[in-house]
């Protein structure tokens, strides 16, 4: 998969992943008014009064929170989009942040109701975790940054390389995986916490830090010297990102797949922040009128009202607009939006119709 | 400290007396005299550049890194810059007031237990065992008589360092009572299980069990009840000096002659009443210096919470040397961590030595 | 308590109210544990997690810098385990020779008449004891990480030794195996030693007349394990580091982790033992010092032959739960990155399988049976300190 072209895998993944849509699709022929199906995790919430989300610890652009314990990010943007769908306001959030460790104990033990959080889609973390994977809002690929002045601008120049990463992640697996690949030497040091890695290599204890391109531009601003440090451009894994869910609760893993589609969409559709109200009265398209509830009754069929979207997009904005804020070119960490443009410019990223 | 100067042939004059002081203690033998030449050397090589770093070449004052531009010694700017992180962490600023408020009424009470012979201990030791754990906890986390919440992940520095010490502390004190007393009492079952809980958590590192409470805990508890960060890591800190505490306890309880208990028995008082008005008292008051020693374990064990994120004194201290605006510092933290760790229990184990002297006095 | 009477007599019999108890305090405990597990095993079947532990056999896509055994990503999370027990037992052992040479040497200087060599002993002992090992292992790690230079400007004093940030690098011989020689020549010196030992006793007590002891097993068991090491490195062909690249390649590295985890271990545990050391030789009364005077013993007899014997027995117990702190305490090497049963199980396998139960249940029990053998070696070693007529 690694040297298949983005695109095909992406497209791929997009398909895999979008998978129950027709279920869902055929729902309100068979049970119009569905009352009947269980929605524990969203009764639970309700009943709550506000979502717990899972975060990461600290990583600029994805979830990252300020000194006054303000979350910002892609990634917690999707769980704000979440509860303005369901409470009408974005701010009804607690935030859990988990290491990379406590991650999925603390999304399978009910303490938080899903993982927004970088997390990369692989099989036997879906198959054996007891995890659903419900959509991507983040395609990451793995890269790695080095100092300037080793003069390194390719990762074929790294063979006898010292690596710092964080134990457990998808990485640790796939550099090792690739430098073999590739007859390539090389002595990884395994740290138990992220930060700790990031340290380490900023003390030069590494040659080099791997992790996702995204996550990379992030931790760069904790570096010393942000300038003197290069992120190689050339990615050696496709890691699709995106929020977790407990298995067990479809409706509710459709629930977040849904509000997710409802984002790209917006973008897709040209729904912004600023015009999703004129959109709801005067839009032509039956698409859009059914997404932002002028139309037919999408959100009851959740179990949400029918404005759901419209708030969503009202308070949180659609993909584009959460991508440029957090990581895009308006964030101290301007990545492009490549892959993670939509399939419309480009991109791989892509949503089912609104149907 | 006990010193073992061995006193000097009586010289005439106070100037003969020093020399012959020096002379004694330093210059006994050849040998003697080359191992303070040594020692002397080895202090030469080491204070004046301590010193000179941690003083004299250090900078003090300012706020920013460039206050420290081109310093040779130590950034204490940095420290200064940091100081309410080691206190509070993360805790809202303008809450901080409640752990001020907090750490008083825990010092004064502190100081009154510990002071030998203030009066009416037993009533403040029973209002701070009881009714100041709670309403610390409440006056901490908020959430009643509208003071607003302030959730554990907030919590950092010194404050959850003493927070967490006390907190395992008052599980571990209790249980490890209860512990040796199962595995010195009579009944084989209860025995056999205090000897099997003491010896297993004895036998594990604080580190995994910190570790795997938070993975473990979760997974016991029914679906959808959550357990605090912070409590899962107390929870599991007092679990394991319990057992540490039931040896020391255990220790204090053999000291007895078994004629005590005996006699209570003897004289009509059943098993609990000669457990509490007899045997403990006695056994507790010989243990106390053994039970301050495993409180400074606790204290410096608490650190360990680092591996969940969670960031104490010295956590805190670790994570300001990755601060990317203060570039090229970060000893200075760890020596202030450090420095604090270390007086506090210094002093504690200061305490513990003078108590077992004097408990030592009066029993033999 | 009212009259024992009837039924009451019957309640009150010590005897019922003892099975009473056990069984009312060992069923709770079972009642606890039955429902810690079966909220468990309920949400495990509810979360569709998998269990078991097939995971053990299967590719574990993990490598680290430090192995005793052949290992590589492909190879599975039990080999994964069993390198990172290794590393732990190799730590623990290493950090276990060096606590107790400096624990021993700065408890007996505590003691010192010399006045400043005492000071600085107790000095040293209060500054390790009061402070968190944590402190030490993450200072030792900052210091050698952030001050040393980085592989650019390494520090060379000869010899193909490099020194930089990255580690210590050192020539390895081809064949490292020709320096068994060394152990081995030291059990060989114990063993003579051991006989000349019990010769001259026997010769003591038949003639009186004294044999130096000491000096000749000095030289039996330092001599002769140096010769053998001597022997062992002219013979072998030695592998140099060289720089290549982004490292030296050849010789082999002590790299920082393992470096600070080491010596953070063994100071902070040297403080310990000094103490205790202090304590036991403190313990061995006065009057015994004395006598052994007054018979006319010399002072390396009296402490050899009065001294020595009396403290090993207080020393020997507390000297024992320091080992298995210092075991235990090895799991610190998880917050500097190295690569210890912690840190590879509890860390990386964990994250990666998901399996909590089965690797908690498994880590813990590979820490207790650790424990438990250093317990059941020591007390047999403690056998032969304690008094034997006991």
């Amino acid at each position: 998969m690694r040297f298949a072209t983005p695109l095909i895998a992406g497209a791929l993944l997009a398909a895999l992943f979008n998978a129950p849509a027709p279920s869902l699709a055929q729902a309100p022929a068979a049970q119009p008014a569905a009352p009947s199906v269980p929605r524990p995790t969203l009764d639970a919430v309700r009943a709550r009064g506000h979502l717990e989300c899972g975060v990461h610890l600290g990583l600029p652009g994805f979830s990252f929170a300020d000194n006054t314990g303000n979350w910002t990010g892609i990634d917690v943007d999707l769980c704000r989009a979440i509860a303005a769908a369901i409470f009408g306001d974005a701010t009804k959030v607690r935030y859990t942040p988990t290491s990379v460790q406590q991650r999925w104990a603390v999304l399978t033990s009910n303490q938080v109701d899903l993982l927004s959080r970088n997390s990369t889609i692989t099989f036997s973390r879906d198959v054996t975790l007891g995890l659903d994977f419900v959509g991507i809002n983040f395609y990451e690929g793995q890269t790695f940054i080095v100092r300037r002045a080793s003069g390194v601008n390719s990762v074929r120049q790294m063979d006898g390389a010292t690596i710092c990463v964080a134990a457990g992640s998808t990485e640790e697996r796939q550099v090792q995986d690739y430098f073999q690949e590739n007859n390539m030497r090389l002595t990884v040091i395994n740290f138990q916490r992220n930060e700790d890695a990031v340290a380490a290599y900023d003390a030069e204890r590494c040659d080099a830090y791997t992790a996702g391109l995204g996550a990379l531009a992030g931790q760069r601003q904790r570096l010393r010297a942000p300038d003197q440090h290069v992120i190689l451009q050339e990615t050696i894994s496709n890691d699709p990102q995106g929020p977790v869910v407990r298995q067990g609760d479809a409706h509710w893993g459709d629930l977040v797949r849904w509000v997710l589609n409802g984002m790209i969409a917006a973008e897709a559709f040209g729904i912004t922040s600023q015009n999703v109200e004129q959109q709801r009265a005067s839009s032509r398209n039956a698409e859009v009128r059914r997404m932002l509830g002028a139309e037919g009754n999408f959100g009851q069929m959740l179990g949400l009202s029918n404005d759901w979207l419209f708030n969503a997009i009202k308070q949180v904005g659609n993909y584009g607009e959460s991508f440029e804020r957090t990581v895009g070119m308006q964030s101290p960490l301007r990545l492009e939006r490549g892959r993670n443009q939509l399939w419309l410019r480009g991109g791989i990223l892509f949503t089912p119709p609104f149907q | 400290m006990s010193t073992q100067t061995t006193s000097p042939a009586r010289p005439p004059a106070v100037r003969l007396r020093a020399l012959g002081w020096v002379r004694a203690n330093l210059l006994a033998t050849p040998l003697s005299a080359a191992v303070t030449l040594l020692c002397l050397w080895l202090l030469w090589q080491t204070v004046p550049g301590l010193i000179g770093w941690a003083v004299i070449d250090a900078r003090w004052s300012g706020t920013t890194r460039e206050a420290c531009q081109g310093a040779t010694g130590a950034c204490w700017v940095f420290v200064r810059a940091w100081f309410d992180q080691f206190v509070y962490g993360f805790y809202p600023v303008d809450q901080r007031w409640r752990v001020d408020v907090a750490g008083i009424v825990f010092a004064l009470f502190a100081a009154v237990l510990l002071w030998p012979g203030f009066p009416r201990k037993r009533v403040v030791g029973v209002v701070a065992a009881v009714a100041f754990p709670p309403a610390c906890i409440v006056l901490l986390l908020g959430g009643w008589f509208g003071l607003p919440v302030v959730e554990t992940r907030l919590w950092g520095g010194m404050m959850l360092t003493a927070f967490m010490a006390v907190y395992a502390g008052l599980i571990a004190v209790p249980l490890g009572i209860l512990l040796a007393l199962g595995r010195q009492g009579r009944l084989p079952l209860i025995r056999t299980v205090s000897v099997i809980l003491i010896e297993f958590w004895r036998g594990v590192p604080i580190l995994t069990v910190i570790f795997l409470a938070s993975f473990i805990l979760p997974l016991i508890v029914p679906a959808g009840v959550t357990v605090d960060q912070l409590a899962r890591a107390v929870i599991a800190l007092g679990l394991v000096i319990a057992a540490y505490m039931a040896e020391v306890v255990r220790g204090g309880l053999q000291t007895l002659p078994p004629g005590q208990a005996e006699a209570a028995r003897a004289l009509g008082l059943n098993y609990w009443k000669t457990t509490l008005l007899i045997v403990l008292p006695q056994a507790l008051r010989v243990s106390i210096p053994g039970l301050v020693n495993e409180f400074i374990a606790l204290i410096k064990n608490t650190s360990l919470v680092l591996i969940i994120s969670l960031f104490d004194l010295l956590g805190v201290a670790h994570r300001a040397k990755s601060d990317p605006q203060w570039a090229g510092q970060g000893l200075e933290a760890y020596v202030f961590a450090g420095g604090v760790f270390w007086l506090v229990c210094f002093a504690l184990s200061r305490y513990s030595l003078g108590l077992e002297r004097r408990l030592g006095v009066g029993k033999r | 308590m009212s009259k024992r009477t009837g039924l009451s007599r019957y309640l009150f019999d010590r005897r019922v109210l003892d099975a009473v108890t056990q069984v009312a305090v060992v069923g709770g405990l079972c009642a606890l544990i039955w429902y810690f597990v079966s909220n468990a095993s309920d949400q495990l079947v509810r979360g569709g997690i998998a269990s078991g532990f097939d995971f053990l056999w299967r590719s574990s896509g993990v490598d680290v810098p430090v192995k005793l055994i052949p290992h590589a990503n492909a190879s599975s999370y039990a080999n994964l385990l069993l390198v990172g027990v290794l590393n732990t037992l190799l730590v623990s052992a290493i950090g276990i020779v060096i606590a107790t040479v400096l624990g021993f040497a700065i408890g007996i200087a505590r003691l010192s008449r010399n006045w400043l060599l005492a000071r600085l002993c107790g000095a040293f002992i209060e500054f390790v004891r009061n402070i968190p090992l944590l402190f030490f292992v993450l200072a030792w790690y900052f210091v050698i990480v952030n001050m040393l230079p980085p592989l650019r400007q390494s520090l060379s004093p000869g010899a193909g030794i490099f020194l930089n940030n990255r580690g210590l690098y050192i020539p390895w011989p081809d064949q490292p195996s020709r320096f068994l020689a060394v152990p081995a020549a030291f059990l060989a010196g114990a063993v003579v030693f051991w006989l000349v030992r019990r010769w001259a006793a026997a010769r003591r007590a038949r003639t009186g007349r004294g044999f130096p002891v000491g000096t000749v097993g000095g030289i039996l068991m330092l001599g002769l394990p140096l010769a053998a090491a001597l022997g062992a490195g002219a013979a072998s062909v030695w592998d140099v580091p060289v720089r290549g690249g982004f490292n030296f390649r050849g010789g082999i590295v002590l790299i920082p982790e393992f470096v600070a985890i080491v010596v953070a271990l063994a100071t902070y545990t040297a403080g310990f033992i000094a103490e205790i050391v202090r304590g036991g030789i403190l313990a061995v009364s006065k009057g015994q010092i004395e006598a052994a005077q007054a018979l006319g013993l010399k002072h390396g007899e009296i402490l050899r032959l009065i001294v020595v014997p009396q403290a090993m027995r207080a020393i020997v117990p507390p000297l024992t739960s320091q080992y298995l702190n210092l075991i235990k305490n090895s799991s610190f090497g998880a917050f500097i990155a190295f690569p210890e049963t912690v840190s590879v199980f509890l860390g990386s396998t964990l994250t990666q399988t998901g399996q909590a139960i089965e690797i908690a249940a498994i880590t813990l029990a590979i820490y207790l049976a650790i424990s438990l053998a250093v317990s059941a070696l020591m007390n047999w070693y403690n056998r032969f300190v304690a008094i034997p007529t006991r």
